[in-house]
């Protein structure tokens, strides 16, 4: 597989400079997936990549540290919240997001809670607290609290 | 509303209900039924493709 992954870069490469949307920092997108490639083996030495779906903080763990990327890195959280839906549909084997996992800040979480507390002075990190505690209190993983700002708060009060 | 009250509303399970109409989900699921049309089976490779993907 090692030579389909090496291959794929540039065909995600290609992908990205002709693509209508996403276009920004290519450069740094080919960097971040070359490096996925050098550790993905790392990553499935001792157990295969589905295996991580019955522990996903500890392969949020693994991949932020295999990527030199801190836990809390809103691609680092995104990712996993794309593997678990990956892993969901062909499992078919529902396992709830972790709790431990922070939602990926990005600017409309900031806006939202900008908004509500009238408060722009907040760092990310009180931020990104502030989501976690509203997920801890109401037992709903951060990222799964993700959805549903994104799908359905969003659209009826954003 | 605000946030708070707004999330008050729902259990998980309605939120999983409306996670599953998230076009990022309906995508991966198409092209999973798409993928599995052509008997390509490999699981594994399908959502290393996923994790490159939300990599970019």
């Amino acid at each position: 597989m090692q030579e389909l992954q090496y291959n794929n870069v540039d065909r995600w490469y290609d992908f990205l400079i002709t693509s209508r949307y996403n276009k920004r920092l290519y450069n740094n997108k080919r960097k971040r997936l070359e490096k996925f490639v050098m550790v993905y083996n790392d990553l499935v030495q001792y157990v295969s990549l589905l295996d991580h779906h019955n522990n996903m903080f500890a392969f949020r763990n693994n991949l932020s540290d295999a990527m030199k990327q801190h836990p809390h890195n809103k691609t680092m959280a995104f990712a996993i919240k794309m593997y678990g839906y990956g892993a969901r549909i062909v499992t078919k084997n529902f396992i709830s997001y972790p709790m431990d996992i922070v939602i990926p800040l990005d600017s409309r979480l900031r806006k939202i809670y900008t908004e509500q507390y009238s408060d722009t002075n907040s760092t990310d990190h009180e931020i990104v607290t502030y989501y976690q505690q509203l997920a801890k209190t109401n037992n709903i993983a951060p990222l799964h609290l993700d959805s549903l700002i994104w799908i359905d708060y969003r659209e009826k009060y954003g | 509303m605000k946030l708070e009250e707004y999330i008050q509303q729902f259990s998980l399970d309605e939120v999983l209900a409306i996670e599953y109409s998230d076009k990022q989900f309906i995508v991966l699921q198409s092209a999973r039924n798409h993928i599995n049309s052509q008997k390509d089976t490999d699981k594994e490779l399908f959502v290393f493709l996923i994790l490159q993907c939300a990599l970019v």
